[in-house]
């Protein structure tokens, strides 16, 4: 019990510094130092140096740039409508098309972009007014977005997944690989509970009359195939062992700058514009890690995770249930924190109890992606509600919310999904051993 | 004068920093060409894009706070009246700052007993550590810099400044500016 007041000591002291709006890094660096001066040999201090030294020369995170390079530069091009107009064309005459349409072009976006605001914004600023000017209800057409754009981080490349991976030590290989059949699974999920709401209301979603010629639907496949080329490229060369995930990164970088050259995109402005974007997220994302890493060495030497994680495998419950407590806990707490602060802060807390349990941490890589997502459609703090607030003129918040939380409710199910049959996550990994 | 001197040394390092970026891509996709095709991997692409990213994110740390790139849970903040919100963000200026002297302290000590060991690091190539750990305090240093300006710039402005976050962009700022500080 000791170990859990702690624990209580530690979340509340840095929720008290978040609320004020610094950087979760600082936050949580700067509980890591009040820690050290609290508790440890005032030498201890110097390891915040070793982390931040050892971090930014580790080869793990030069993936980092590498895949935030590709998502920058493919959304700088107009691959996003391309992706939309092409799902729009195929999936026709289906009930809700344009809003499964948005999913599956999220989807395909995800394959070459690891960030779910990102993947929100570029296919939610054209897809929404499209689906609002064709008679969608608003609710439906913002919902639909925010949550499709959440699946930029389970189908690979991931940003959070590295994130995870390098907190854990886990194969970010190994966590590419083993998103991709969930991903896949949320999708059809997603578009499932939208034929399931234009069932109960079809006035929702007008289906479309107008039928297309044969010669139309092969031509609004111009722009999928260099991006699903592009997606199979990166996951297929890590697949094969051909390239780490590193060098899978520069592959994909290459080849979006390629992409976007070909289609245009790439005027010196805007090239300057993608590489800023670029270093500054991976300057945040190191630091982050520097930060997290730092408060979790603190909490590592006063042995609150090994603590909390023998109280919880002694406690009289089966695991699923403490996994269920866990993943519940998440989703609280995912409410009022950005998707990042989840990880940094919670991870290395659970994690050594859910390994004692004799869970895979690739698996419960994939379950912590997929309560992220949650959290990216939770109001009040859901990142993914704001960017559409930002990106859809005219967007209303109370319509992204209304929307968005029915959405939930597969996100869930598949969390429920992966806790029964975790070979969901881990057979494709498997079978690449 | 203090905000202008770090925009122009930010905008610097923003540059310096982009185009390491590039070249970590091309030291990569060089290597990884040079292994399949002609079976002959480089004994320093590995260690060489490692030591690049070390100069990626010193320099690239203050550019980041100066855009707001880092990410914070801004929920509470952002619905406090502004009076409020503007002793918040001070404050929060105050724990970058603080976090801040710790880093580039235990950053700095670091460094220097880098250049007394005048050591190796332990890699195939051989870099010395002093070559890579002077970016460490000159890239915090900028941070520290750039959050003081920050800070004096929320001290002078009234709360009227602090009555809505602006959102005037372009689509094209507004996707760069929600890849940062989003995952």
């Amino acid at each position: 019990m000791e170990a859990l007041g702690e624990l209580s000591i530690f979340l509340v002291a840095l929720l008290v510094l978040l609320a004020t709006g610094a950087p979760v890094a600082v936050a949580t660096g700067l509980i890591g130092v009040i820690g050290v001066y609290m508790f440890l040999p005032p030498a201890a201090i110097s390891q915040v140096a070793n982390i931040t030294f050892t971090q930014s020369s580790n080869f793990v995170l030069v993936v980092v740039p590498l895949f935030v390079l590709m998502g920058e530069a493919l959304a700088a091009t107009g691959i996003g409508r391309d992706l939309f107009t092409a799902m729009q064309i195929w999936l026709g005459r289906l009930p809700g098309a344009l809003a499964i349409g948005t999913v599956f072009a999220c989807a395909c976006f995800g394959a070459v972009c690891g960030s779910s605001p990102v993947t929100a914004a570029t296919i939610g600023s054209m897809a929404v007014p499209e689906m609002i000017r064709k008679g969608y209800a608003k609710t439906l057409a913002l919902g639909v977005t925010a949550a499709g754009g959440t699946l930029g981080i389970l189908i690979p490349p991931s940003i959070p997944m590295i994130l995870y991976g390098v907190i854990t030590e886990t194969s970010i290989g190994d966590l590419f690989i083993a998103g991709i059949v969930p991903g896949i699974i949320m999708a059809v999920l997603l578009s499932i509970t939208v034929l399931f709401q234009v069932w109960r209301d079809p006035s929702i979603a007008p289906r479309a009359t107008a039928e297309l010629a044969a010669r139309e639907r092969y031509t609004s496949l111009k722009s999928v195939i260099p991006v699903m080329a592009l997606g199979l490229m990166v996951i297929g060369s890590i697949y094969t062992g051909v390239a780490t995930p590193t060098e899978a990164g520069a592959v994909g970088a290459l080849g979006s700058l390629a992409v976007a050259a070909f289609l245009g995109s790439l005027k010196p402005p805007v090239i300057a514009r993608i590489f800023a974007g670029t270093v500054r997220t991976t300057a945040m994302f190191v630091l982050l890690i520097v930060g997290g890493l730092f408060s979790a060495f603190v909490l590592a030497r006063l042995g609150i995770p090994q603590g909390t994680a023998k109280l919880l495998v002694e406690m009289n419950i089966p695991p699923w249930a403490i996994l269920v407590m866990i993943n519940l806990l998440l989703m609280v707490l995912g409410m009022f924190m950005d998707p990042m602060s989840l990880l940094v802060i919670i991870v290395p807390v659970f994690f050594p109890a859910v390994t004692a349990l004799g869970y895979d941490p690739v698996w419960f890589g994939v379950v912590i992606t997929i309560n992220i997502e949650i959290a990216a459609i939770s109001p009040p703090v859901g990142f993914n509600l704001f960017v559409l607030k930002t990106v859809i003129p005219g967007a209303e918040m109370k319509d992204i919310v209304m929307g968005s939380l029915i959405f939930i409710i597969p996100l869930a199910l598949g969390i429920i999904g992966l806790i029964a049959f975790p070979d969901i996550a881990l057979w494709l990994p498997r079978m690449m051993r | 004068m203090l905000e202008r001197l770090t925009r122009r040394i930010n905008r610097v390092f923003l540059i310096i920093s982009g185009w390491l970026a590039a070249a970590i891509l091309a030291i990569i996709t060089y290597d990884l060409v040079l292994r399949n095709v002609f079976d002959a991997p480089t004994t320093w692409a590995l260690d060489t894009s490692r030591f690049m990213m070390v100069y990626v994110f010193f320099f690239a740390l203050a550019p980041a706070l100066e855009a707001g790139a880092h990410v914070s849970v801004d929920i509470f903040e952002q619905n406090m009246p502004p009076k409020v919100r503007r002793w918040l963000q001070i404050l929060s200026m105050l724990f970058v700052m603080t976090f801040g002297a710790f880093l580039f302290w235990q950053v700095t000590r670091s460094t220097v007993e880098a250049f007394q060991d005048d050591s190796l690091f332990p890699t195939f190539i051989q870099v010395k550590l002093k070559e890579v750990y002077w970016i460490g305090p000159v890239g915090v240093a900028e941070f520290l810099l750039t959050a003081l300006s920050m800070l004096l710039a929320r001290w002078r402005s009234g709360p009227e400044a602090f009555a809505r976050a602006p959102l005037a962009m372009s689509p094209q700022e507004r996707t760069t500016t929600l890849s940062e500080g989003g995952v």
